[in-house]
């Protein structure tokens, strides 16, 4: 008797063991998947989330009668779902020069061309594996108590400004805006001139307070630490009209753009295609840019929003210039490698 | 290891059943866990910066090749070392006074230290830089006491940084130094007056040696996890508070790269390991130390 349940315990508890805790693991995966009249999209999250909710999600149920669960949308967690072959996500949002990173090293399925606009699409917006949805505009901010009067309307004036400058500690954006503070065209931005754009980094080098993220940055404006300094308009927009103390310009500003796309293996990447097209439609990106200062990548858009919301949405023009995100998924990791070096010495 | 042996036996008559084998068999669901979730995919990390791209020694070359990252790494064993430093020094007299003192009193310095982990580190890294910031209280209380003219400016800087760090840090050199200075015998120290000596005598050559354990041990896990501050140095630091788990993050979510990630999560690993056998060699010259065994 004694002897059996050690036994028994020894060598079948270990396997029995073993082999729950894998059913538990597969068992949840494929649970997840079998859910029937819902869909899985990986977002940012945060407000640009509530946007999508109520102008693309709430039409979508609508619709098909489909519902979209969110989740993050981490690069390296579509890599590992790709590379295993257990792809849980049917469509995912993320910054274009971060999807485009994704379409290069395989991880997305091609985008049925035939389902977008083109004619409407802003040009550049409509690539083989994933659209661009909105723009948004890095731009010059400032704290209205801090600078009373001529607030800098350009990057040289931000550059040539006595006080603390708040910057994003990344080179996307800010080399490009390093740039045209030196006096770079912003038709002349690419290719970027790196060495350059450190040189003029290094005027201001004791000025930066450097913010890692947007909310960060948005506080560090806001609350007076700095004087002034580059921001995304949808992070000061809001809290311009609530009465903080904070202005911006969007006078030489860098679009950047959120962008929509399928990962390879989408257990359900026909619907996909279907919701990914809703996402690119005028009266989509209309409604979302009721809800956050972005700018429609559908210029029907344009044509059903007022002429109040208009003036506030960055869109491409002469005074602005879109970051070219071929040239940061070609060039990025030196460039960041450099980036960093510069930053730490 | 006899009664497995007589176990696999056969012939000879098995051992009976005890609650040490009981206990064994206890251990094996978390070590089986551990195997599979843990180890299994370390290996694969390793392996990962070796092979990814291709097989070869590519991504330890752009490791140590005339970028950011050595420089980052030395700043990184830097700052845990500063961190682990200014933890031992703030957190021995909070200890010291929670080991002495009456129970109640222990009770509630114990909650005061514990209910910040209650708190994100995130948040706590937040909360830091409104006390910090120009207009943050520090601030406020500085210039209206008349002791500076004009607000400081503490973010970015080495003070909000290594303030932010260290607090974060300090329950895990209080709780194993408290643990140990309470298994410190006091008749020890009056026995030391009872000879003569004074009471820094007292304390420097009889209890400070005693507390050696807790020292070593608070200080290894200090360093450890100091090695991955992430959150708090990008929040309240400047350009060169980059440390290693930044530039992981960056090439593991956003470049992909995840040979050349997995490769500096490896130096990370190694750096943390050797850390850790010191600390073993050390502790096992020191009686009563937690790697002990004992």
């Amino acid at each position: 008797m004694d002897k059996g349940f050690s036994r028994f315990n020894r060598r079948e508890f270990i396997a029995g063991a073993g082999a729950g805790t894998l059913a538990l693991i597969t068992g949840l995966s494929s649970t997840a998947l079998a859910q029937a009249g819902r869909m899985i999209m990986a977002t940012g999250g945060g407000a640009l989330e509530d946007a999508y909710r109520k102008a693309v999600f709430s039409v979508w149920k609508e619709k098909t009668g489909i519902d979209i669960i969110t989740t993050s949308n981490e690069g390296a967690r579509l890599k590992a779902m790709v590379e295993q072959g257990k792809t849980e996500w049917d469509v995912l949002q993320g910054a274009a020069e971060e999807v485009i990173v994704f379409a290069r090293q395989g991880l997305l399925e091609k985008l049925d061309a035939s389902k977008f606009d083109k004619g409407q699409m802003f040009p550049g917006t409509v690539h083989e594996h994933f659209i661009l949805t909105d723009f948004a505009a890095y731009c010059i901010a400032w704290n209205k108590q801090n600078v009373k009067a001529n607030p800098p309307q350009n990057w040289k004036e931000l550059w040539a400004l006595n006080g603390r400058i708040a910057l994003w500690k990344r080179p996307f954006q800010t080399l490009e805006v390093a740039l045209l503070a030196d006096g770079v065209e912003l038709k002349d931005l690419y290719p970027l001139d790196v060495e350059r754009a450190l040189k003029s980094l290094d005027k201001i080098k004791s000025k930066i307070v450097w913010w890692a993220r947007g909310a960060q940055g948005a506080q560090l404006l806001i609350d007076g630490e700095v004087e002034a300094g580059a921001i995304w308009n949808g992070r000061v927009h809001a809290p311009k009209l609530s009465g903080a103390p904070v202005d911006f310009t969007l006078n030489q500003s860098i679009l950047v753009s959120d962008a929509w796309a399928i990962p390879k293996g989408a257990p359900n990447a026909a619907k996909a295609q279907d919701l990914v097209a809703l996402g690119s439609m005028a009266a989509a990106q209309a409604e979302f840019a009721k809800h956050l200062p972005y700018g429609p990548a559908n210029k029907g858009a344009l044509a059903l929003l007022g002429p109040e919301i208009k003036a506030v949405l960055p869109q491409p023009s002469e005074t602005n210039r879109i970051l070219d995100i071929e040239y940061w998924a070609t060039n990025g990791a030196a460039v960041n490698d450099r980036f960093n070096k510069w930053l730490l010495a | 290891m006899a009664r497995i042996n007589s176990d696999m036996g056969g012939a000879r008559k098995p051992a009976p059943w005890s609650v040490a084998d009981f206990y064994r068999l206890l251990a094996a669901p978390p070590a089986l866990v551990l195997a599979l979730f843990f180890v299994l995919p370390i290996l694969g990390v390793i392996w990962r910066g070796f092979s990814d791209p291709a097989p070869g020694l590519t991504n330890y070359r752009r490791l140590f090749a005339d970028g950011p990252y050595v420089q980052s790494l030395w700043l990184t064993v830097t700052t845990a070392l500063l961190v682990t430093v200014l933890c031992l020094i703030t957190a021995y007299p909070v200890a010291y006074m929670m080991a002495r003192a009456r129970n109640s009193v222990q009770q509630l310095i114990g909650a005061l230290v514990i209910i910040p982990l209650w708190t994100s580190v995130v948040i706590r890294s937040y909360a830091w830089m409104v006390v910090f910031q120009r207009r943050g209280i520090l601030n406020q209380a500085l210039t209206a006491t008349g002791l500076v003219d004009a607000p400081i400016h503490f973010i970015p800087g080495n003070v909000a940084v290594y303030v932010g760090m260290v607090h974060i840090m300090l329950p895990f050199m209080i709780l194993p130094l408290v643990a140990n200075m309470r298994s410190i015998d006091g008749r020890l120290l009056a026995a030391a007056g009872i000879l003569g000596a004074t009471p820094v005598q007292g304390f420097l050559r009889v209890f400070l040696p005693l507390s050696m354990p807790g020292i070593l041990a608070g200080s290894a896990l200090v360093f450890m996890l100091s090695l991955g501050f992430y959150i708090t140095p990008a929040l309240l630091g400047g350009p060169r508070h980059m440390m290693a788990a930044v530039l992981i993050e960056d090439q593991a979510n956003r470049q992909l790269d995840w040979g050349l990630a997995s490769a500096l999560a490896t130096v990370l690993l190694v750096l943390t390991v050797t850390v850790y056998s010191v600390y073993v060699r050390l502790s096992s010259r020191v009686d009563g130390g937690l790697a002990h065994g004992r």
